[in-house]
């Protein structure tokens, strides 16, 4: 088995960031809050993380794209426009709401050939697409991966959503420091609770739609237990090494 | 992608399903060997739109339709039955932990029910939709759902990328069996009729009005259908099966990044994808001897594909085109063109010495995913 090391993890926030930097990018003024969100994220690795991205583009890493919610402005426009027989609704808005869109565009605009896989997982989203990049990557399926965790703020601003990135890998290309150490799919919450007073809790039922976030005030939890409405769970535990 | 130790065979032990062309192996094989079409200008969407569509034969399901928005109910009422419907055929529920046992879906707009109630919600009371975010406007409610009604303990994966989604499903899955993730899976490709693809897809005027006509040069655009495919991935060792059974010899996924519904009119990324597949799966292209294509009947696609089969496979080879049949059931279609290569290739297996066979998918956002199959008694 391999281990699992984390390269690099950005999260940015499209609101309260410039996104100068990506006005050059092919159809930027096409693309929804959500899919600048996701390149914005994807430039601050390659401006912070650089070499991360190097190792992650030789080892040949596919995208695991995620969302709770996916693409809700285009989904809204569309459905909207549908109930009050405003038709034909718009094309671009339709072609936008598909899951997969911001990490279409990732790879167009980043020449990235491999494999882009988008996963609606609900409130489990994040920690569930880690968790198959992690199990790739330790059972010799991958050498790296990336994974892509975004979401759309239904605020009063336009262009408001927030994005974070991890890369994984298995080999320790710089200075890697954290590895996912263990995440399954049943387990007991008070037993999860006896284990480590250091852990965190995220329950579907409190969350009142709020987005687990994998980063946290620039860290990543050190352990995270999420638990669903129908009691799924999933642990995420990150060892410094 | 390096390669995993195992070595052994991962085969689709069974299926269970519900096309426009029947639910049954024998009324599905009988329609797709005599050309017989599924699609209909008399469905539940006609006064919405006069094109054909590919509907369920839901009364055989024992499912009542409601209102056009109705969809998450009756697809989940179908895929519990199709489900049970498997596990009768494979006992794959029963002869696995259910913790070991993963779920790999693929849909595009499973939970869209939810999407048009929060419209509906925001349009009457101005509501922010932020706070209408619920549960059931995920695609992934689907494998929440089936973890449930069944107890599913093991991991499940809910993949969206357009067309190409139950595609990627399968392919996650097969490498989840192999590589001991998993000690089997249950892939499912499920996508039911809604507004938002019939009129999304008619913004984008590639529907084709009449019947579609994958790769003639009369072709205008596809015809939207729906279709639930339960499949059983297993290690050969655990399968007794008493028939044919196709392997999934290899896979291999690829991002055209190219634009967001077209494909390189070229097809060179869509030869790669099917190179990709052929040099896993160690075979030369006149080893293969059938081919189920993408073939969606749209002008772009089908031109890009003929290319791409014609770089690697030569000119003047057959494409069984089922989608002419079958109608385009989207996030399902990739599944259901696995099930139909496992019908025609399990057919062959007594007779063919070479009995393999490749299915594409090809999706928006460039979401290229090609599969060898290999039919053997």
């Amino acid at each position: 088995m391999n281990s699992v090391k984390l390269w690099a993890a950005q999260r940015c926030r499209l609101s309260l960031d410039s996104t100068e930097s990506l006005q050059s990018l092919s159809a930027f003024r096409r693309m929804t809050a959500l899919q600048k969100a996701v390149l914005l994220s994807f430039a601050r690795v390659a401006a912070a993380q650089p070499l991360a991205l190097v190792y992650a583009r030789e080892m040949q890493a596919p995208l695991y794209f995620t969302s709770t919610y996916g693409e809700l402005g285009p989904m809204l426009r569309v459905t909207q426009s549908i109930i009050e027989h405003d038709l034909p609704v718009s094309p671009k808005d339709f072609q936008h709401s598909v899951l997969n869109a911001s990490v279409a565009y990732l790879a167009m605009n980043h020449a990235w050939h491999q494999a882009a896989f988008a996963f609606s997982g609900g409130f489990m989203a994040p920690d569930s697409t880690l968790h198959l990049a992690s199990r790739r990557i330790e059972s010799g399926l991958e050498r790296a991966c990336i994974v892509i965790h975004a979401h759309e703020h239904q605020s009063k601003q336009t262009d408001d959503a927030e994005a974070e990135i991890l890369i994984l890998g298995s080999q320790q290309p710089d200075s890697p420091y954290l590895t996912l150490d263990e995440s399954r799919w049943t387990v007991a919450e008070e037993t999860f609770a006896e284990a480590d007073p250091g852990r965190r809790i995220f329950r579907e039922e409190d969350s009142n739609a709020s987005i687990p976030w994998l980063i946290e005030d620039g860290k990543l939890l050190r352990k995270r237990l999420l638990m669903s409405r129908t009691r799924q769970a999933l642990v995420t535990t990150w060892i410094p090494s | 992608m390096t390669a995993v130790t195992t070595r052994e065979d991962i085969v689709v032990s069974g299926m269970s399903f519900a096309t426009s062309l029947g639910c049954s192996n024998r009324s599905l094989r009988e329609a797709l060997l005599s050309g017989s079409r599924g699609l209909s200008f008399e469905h539940r969407f006609s006064d919405q739109l006069a094109v054909p569509l590919g509907e369920l034969p839901w009364a055989e399901l024992g499912i009542s339709l409601g209102d056009p928005f109705d969809t998450d109910r009756i697809l989940q009422e179908a895929a519990k039955i199709l489900l049970s419907e498997l596990n009768q055929k494979t006992g794959i529920l029963n002869r696995y932990a259910k913790s070991k046992l993963g779920l790999f879906v693929g849909t595009t707009t499973s939970g869209i029910r939810g999407f048009f109630r929060a419209a509906e919600l925001q349009k009457r009371h101005g509501s922010s939709l932020e706070k209408l975010l619920e549960a059931d406007m995920q695609q992934a409610c689907l494998a929440s759902e089936l973890a449930d009604a069944f107890s599913l303990l093991g991991p499940n994966w809910t993949l969206s990328s357009s067309c190409a989604a139950s595609a990627q499903a399968l392919g996650l899955a097969f490498d989840s069996v192999r590589s001991g993730m998993c000690e089997a899976a249950i892939v499912v490709g499920a996508d039911v009729l809604n507004l938002l693809t019939i009129f999304g897809f008619e913004a984008l005027q590639v529907l084709d009005h009449s019947f579609c006509e994958p790769f003639q040069p009369q072709r205008r655009g596809i015809n939207l259908a729906e279709a639930l495919v339960f499949l059983a991935i297993e290690r050969r060792p655990e399968v007794e099966a008493d028939g044919a059974v196709t392997r999934i010899c290899s896979y291999h996924a690829l991002s055209e990044a190219y634009h967001m519904t077209q494909p390189a009119p070229d097809g060179r990324w869509m030869a790669e994808t099917m190179r990709g597949a052929l040099l896993k799966a160690s075979l030369d292209p006149e080893e293969i001897s059938y081919i189920n294509p993408h073939g969606t009947g749209t002008e772009a696609n089908d031109k890009a594909e003929s290319a791409a089969v014609s770089a690697i496979f030569g000119t003047g080879r057959q494409l069984h085109a089922s989608k002419r049949l079958t109608g385009h059931t989207l996030g399902a279609a990739g599944a259901l063109e696995a099930l139909i290569s496992c019908l025609m290739l399990e057919d062959q297996a007594h007779s063919s010495k070479n009995n393999f066979g490749l299915s594409n998918s090809f999706g928006f956002g460039g979401a290229n995913v090609s599969f060898v199959f290999e039919g053997v008694s």
